[in-house]
């Protein structure tokens, strides 16, 4: 048989590192093939920060721009275009310099496209210069340098550059500071990845690319052209990028490099042309496809444990763990489908007879299990069907247009609160808010508060290891009412950054003036974490992810709000009282100690 | 033989000899820290004094905590003590109308600071030093139930036969801490000073109204003891002296005082602070007992201040936790085993010497090791041996070197039962409670860093200017010989020796790593570079 082979997916083979050839994903990589590739065009991201850079380099007097990020956060990338730019030419090859010298006029261009990979001393060194035109008032050097951002940090320690290692740090902490022209510190961190799913996908799954596969005699049960029709639609899209979204509000990162390994495997699932027509000729291989699907894929669920562990996003993704655990509605639904005609109707679409579906397979599971019969199982074994659940339950989740029933999939239970605080919902910031300062109230005693304990934030201290009943004691509190949830809309013009914040923001107490308020960030995790801790629900889920970072809140208001001792003759401590904790105190006055009998 | 501190002639067990003057198994974790603290209290938290420091009884404070109807060593005296004082402090101390309510809500209170239980009589018991006012030494009741006292009605009676030179368990653990800060800030007054003005105002700035509170009750016992409100000079006549360390140039000595300084920096909560301190004490003091376990180190080594160098420790700590199939977890468990070898060794050895360096007088040993203070039959068996072997070379039928080496043998048959009974465990005891070693109980004992101990020695290690996880490790490396990376495993020898792949050392390093972002001691920038900082 005459093998078919589609360019486009060999290409695609090089971007993930089950392959041998992962190499694509390199931007060393892309600009020596440009030049041979015709067909292809390689994936071309338009980012706002590539625009910014270049609009700052169009200035007569640009800035020295120091770009950091993770490796494979397109720095590598943007010094080629901006060279580009200047010269007005590709480079296919990296010269071997270090600093790469560019002129446009009398300005000179110094690129130093990774400063991790020169040495230390050499590291210093270009740091130095940099420095020295900093200090110039007049000058016709620019640098970009590219680094690692704990590299960059380590290297400014040493030598003397703390005036530039303050401003570095500033930048990196708060935010690139566009109003001073000398020196941009641009953190490509700031990115949210998730902007560029749509793009990327579009560039996937671009119709001309797969023209190839219609010649193929195998592309009927190709599960690699099935994936990429399947990602076209908007809706599945959209869904993918949510995921994205839901890792950057847990605090992960992707680069670019791993979001694009990422989708290219979740369309070929590691397979290529060659695979699919060995496979084609075994008997078992119609009973597997299905598990190549992209909805399988983008967990990485076939992918080995190297390759699970090695891709960023399939690490995490996993972890959210859609699939396993059992949602009544949607269950029903795969199960029994529905006696309204139109939602039959969507159900039939989604769930019948399909590639995915093991062509037959899965409705004849479904029949047997529904009516019985000579197939069925003994009674203590679980019915085949089963079996097919996580894969249907996760195809739901990427198809099924109803959206609140398929969002439990994911194991949060606040997860639809916290989206639609994030979306500005007014009445539930009040909700969470109270439910929020409660959550923290017991996560900082160790105590199982009642919500009358609720008008104030206490921070408290205790000995850890109290043989007895513990005792917190309430090292200052802040009154609940003054304590505000908000949101701060992160949007940048100078990168593609698409998120919303959500922060608790804690004013000093009344009689710790000069203190600045403690803004504390709250991700998905810990929202979960003091949402459940606040309405029920088990604390101990989250508990090793959180607790140390509550812990750390707890540590800076004890530092800032109570560093001296508000009233030692007045202490405030939880005690049991009648099988409940409650706010207690002892005063002392002259010599005498009084209860103010608080039940 | 150089030492720090007060030293007497002779007359003292073998393991004194070698880590000073003393340390001894009976003696809680906690311990070390209460009484450390104790000691620099009664020396009006200065360290370097060698005359006495004052101890504090609290008998009061102590009694109104710990004793009630569930004691294990009840006494007439003390019920009647109780009894007097929850009515004396009802009546004087307490305003309100329900007095035995805030009576018992004071107790909950300062019961939730009750640090050492153990099934110990009520005098046995401590607080956690939350505030200076809830230091008090140890005390042990020397009449026997209902052996006097019985006629007593007058509160002072009720105080007599509790004495406070038991060191059951102040055993001088902390002193000896006391002694190696004293030696090791020397010749650095002003670490001296901040260390001590940084503890005392740890112990007094915070927690005031516990500190408050805690000084009522006892106050309210000793208006009755001594029938007015001067308190303060009756509680603390009881005095204490110090024991002693041996080479006080060590380097180790200055070190541990450097991680002192550098910890106490901090600005978390006092509570953890002390907790942590506990926790670096624990480690500081396993370190200080393999250090002089080393071999070869003469005195002349730690006076001239290059021991750390001479007998650098080796301590591969397994931060995998057995997911590499227990191959790290196997050396360090080696390690850990060869620690424990070299104390005995080091004992062994020291006896050796000591039978050669007064080989014109065998018989000093006797006062020397204070063998009087054994059991009869230990030492009549070890007297019949000795005849004997006095005999034979009187007989010359065994020359001199002969005679030594066999003398050292039964001296140190004698002495090893009372070393390992009573010191020998020490260092476990220690470094586990302290979480610097794996499993807390049973087999299979290594190198480990918990929590508590890792946030610790970050605090010790780290100022205000972060380092790279490279530094950080290289530091540790240096200080303590510990070691996790390839790169200390290569300079330590221990790769060469164990000739384990250098992948198990990566991924140890990384394991710790992990630790210790999770714990928010480390940022990760990037796949370059991690910096360790401090969380606040």
């Amino acid at each position: 048989m005459n093998l078919h082979v589609n360019p486009f997916v060999v290409h695609l083979n090089r971007y993930t590192t089950v392959s041998p050839e992962h190499e694509a994903a390199f931007d060393e990589f892309l600009s020596q093939e440009l030049a041979s590739t015709t067909e292809i065009q390689p994936l071309r991201i338009e980012t706002k920060t590539e625009q910014f850079i270049r609009q700052q380099f169009q200035q007569i007097q640009p800035p020295c721009i120091i770009l950091t990020g993770n490796a494979g956060d397109g720095k590598t990338y943007l010094c080629r275009q901006i060279i580009k730019d200047f010269t007005g030419e590709d480079i296919t090859q990296w010269p071997p310099e270090v600093i790469q010298r560019v002129k446009r006029g009398d300005l000179t261009l110094n690129v130093v496209k990774d400063l991790s990979e020169v040495g230390e001393d050499a590291g210093v060194k270009i740091l130095e210069q940099l420095n020295t035109v900093l200090l110039q008032e007049e000058t016709q050097d620019v640098f970009l340098i590219a680094a690692n951002e704990g590299r960059l940090r380590a290297l400014l320690s040493q030598g003397k550059l703390s005036d530039l290692h303050r401003q570095v740090d500033k930048q990196l902490r708060e935010e690139p500071a566009l109003n001073q022209p000398q020196l941009l510190v641009l953190n490509l961190n700031q990115v949210t990845t998730s902007s560029y799913v749509q793009q990327t996908i579009a560039w996937l799954t671009q119709k001309e690319y797969w023209k190839h596969c219609q010649e193929c005699p195998t592309s009927r049960t190709c599960p690699i052209y099935f994936n990429a029709g399947q990602l076209s639609n908007d809706f599945v899209v959209s869904r993918l990028k949510f995921l994205y979204q839901i890792l950057e509000h847990l605090g992960v990162h992707l680069t670019i490099r791993d979001m694009l390994i990422h989708l290219v495997y979740t369309v070929t699932g590691g397979l290529n042309c060659q695979i699919i027509a060995e496979r084609n000729g075994q008997a078992e291989w119609k009973d597997q496809r299905h598990f190549y699907v992209y909805y399988e894929n983008v967990w990485g669920e076939t992918a080995d444990e190297i390759f699970q562990r090695k891709i960023l996003a399939t690490r995490y993704l996993r972890r959210l763990d859609v699939g396993n655990v059992s949602v009544f509605n949607v269950d029903d639904f795969i199960i029994n489908g529905s006696l309204d005609e139109e939602t039959q109707k969507v159900y039939d679409d989604l769930l019948g007879e399909r590639l995915d579906l093991g062509e037959k397979l899965f409705s004849q599971r479904r029949f047997e299990y529904l009516h019985g019969g000579v197939t069925s199982p003994k009674p203590e074994e679980e019915h085949p069907l089963i079996a097919w659940l996580p894969h249907c339950r996760r195809k739901l989740f990427f198809e099924w247009e109803n959206k609140d029933e398929t969002n439990r999939l994911l194991s949060f239970a606040h997860l639809p609160e916290y989206f639609r605080l994030i979306e500005g919902d007014t009445i539930m910031l009040e909700r969470c808010r109270k439910n929020l300062i409660l959550g923290l109230n017991r996560s900082f005693s160790g105590l199982f508060l009642s919500e009358d304990n609720n008008a104030h934030l206490y921070v408290t201290s205790q000995y850890a290891h109290a043989v007895e009943q513990p005792v917190p004691i309430i090292r200052t509190r802040i009154s609940a009412s003054d304590i505000e949830l908000i949101l701060i809309d992160e949007t940048s013009e100078v990168f593609d950054r698409n998120f919303t914040k959500l922060v608790l923001d804690i004013p000093p107490p009344t009689r710790v003036r000069d203190a600045d308020p403690k803004k504390w960030s709250l991700g998905l995790l810990t929202f979960e974490y003091l949402m459940r801790r606040a309405c029920g629900g088990t604390s101990n889920v989250l508990a090793t992810e959180c607790e140390l970072k509550i812990r750390r809140l707890k540590d800076e208001l004890l530092q800032d709000f109570a560093q001296q001792e508000s009233d030692p003759d007045h202490i405030f401590f939880f005690g049991a009282h009648k099988n409940r904790y409650v706010l207690q105190d002892l005063r002392i006055n002259e010599g005498k100690i009084q209860t103010s009998g608080s039940k | 033989m150089n030492f720090y501190g007060q030293q007497e002639q002779d007359g003292y067990p073998l393991a004194a000899w070698i880590w000073g003057h003393r340390m001894r198994i009976g003696q809680h974790w906690m311990e070390y820290l209460l009484e450390f603290l104790n000691v620099l209290a009664g020396f009006d938290y200065e360290l370097g004094r060698k005359d006495e420091y004052k101890r504090f009884t609290r008998l009061g404070l102590r009694r109104f905590v710990f004793y009630d109807e569930r004691e294990k060593t009840r006494h007439f005296s003390d019920d009647q003590a109780v009894k007097f004082l929850h009515r004396v402090f009802k009546e004087d101390y307490i305003a309100g109308p329900e007095p035995e309510e805030t009576l018992q809500l004071v107790r909950t209170l300062l019961q939730a600071f009750s640090a050492i239980e153990e099934q110990r009589s009520w005098y046995a018991k401590s607080l956690f030093p939350a505030h200076h006012n809830l230091l008090f030494w140890e005390a042990l009741r020397k009449s026997k139930k209902g052996q006097s006292n019985q006629n007593a009605t007058e509160p002072r009676d009720f105080d007599t036969g509790v004495a406070f030179d038991a060191r059951n368990f102040f055993a001088r653990g902390g002193e000896i801490y006391y002694l190696i800060l004293s030696a090791g800030t020397q010749d650095n007054q002003e670490r001296c000073t901040k260390i001590a003005n940084r503890l005392k105002s740890l112990l007094n700035d915070y927690n005031q109204g516990v500190g408050y509170l805690a000084a009522l009750v006892d106050q309210a016992w000793h208006q009755q003891v001594a029938g007015n409100d001067d308190f303060a000079d009756d509680d603390i006549h009881k005095t204490g002296r110090l024991g002693w360390i041996p080479d006080p140039n060590c380097q180790l000595y200055k070190i541990i005082a450097e991680d002192l300084e550098t910890f106490l920096e901090t600005h978390i909560d006092p509570l953890e602070t002390l907790d942590l301190l506990a926790h670096l004490i624990g480690f500081h003091l396993t370190l200080y007992i393999y250090h002089r376990a080393q071999p070869n180190m003469p005195s002349q080594t730690h006076m001239q201040g290059n021991c750390l160098e001479a007998g650098r420790l080796i301590l591969l700590v397994d931060a995998l936790n057995g997911s590499d199939g227990g191959v790290i977890r196997q050396v360090s468990a080696t390690l850990f085993q060869e620690q424990e070898a070299r104390i005995i060794q080091a004992g062994k050895e020291y006896v050796s010497q000591f039978v050669r360096d007064h080989s014109d007088d065998t018989d000093v040993a006797w006062s020397y090791f204070g063998i009087s203070r054994l059991s009869k039959d230990t030492r009549k068996s070890f007297e019949d041996k000795k005849h004997k072997l006095d005999a034979a070379y009187q007989r010359a039928e065994i020359a001199l070197d002969k005679y030594l080496k066999r003398y050292a043998e039964i001296l140190w048959n004698l002495l090893i039962n009372d070393f390992r009974k009573n010191f020998l465990g020490v260092h476990r005891k220690l470094s586990k409670s302290v979480g610097f070693v794996a499993p807390k109980k049973g087999a299979g004992a290594r190198f480990v860093l918990d929590d508590n101990i890792l946030k610790a020695l970050t605090l010790a290690n780290v100022s205000k200017q972060e380092m790279t996880y490279d530094e950080f490790l290289a530091r540790l490396y240096l200080r303590y010989g510990i070691v996790v990376g390839p790169i200390e495993a290569r300079q330590s020898g221990l790769f060469e020796r164990q000739r384990i792949n250098v992948e198990y050392y990566d991924r140890n390093k990384i394991a710790l790593l992990e630790k210790m972002k999770f714990a928010g001691l480390a940022t990760e920038y990037s796949d370059a570079t991690a910096m360790i900082g401090k969380s606040v």
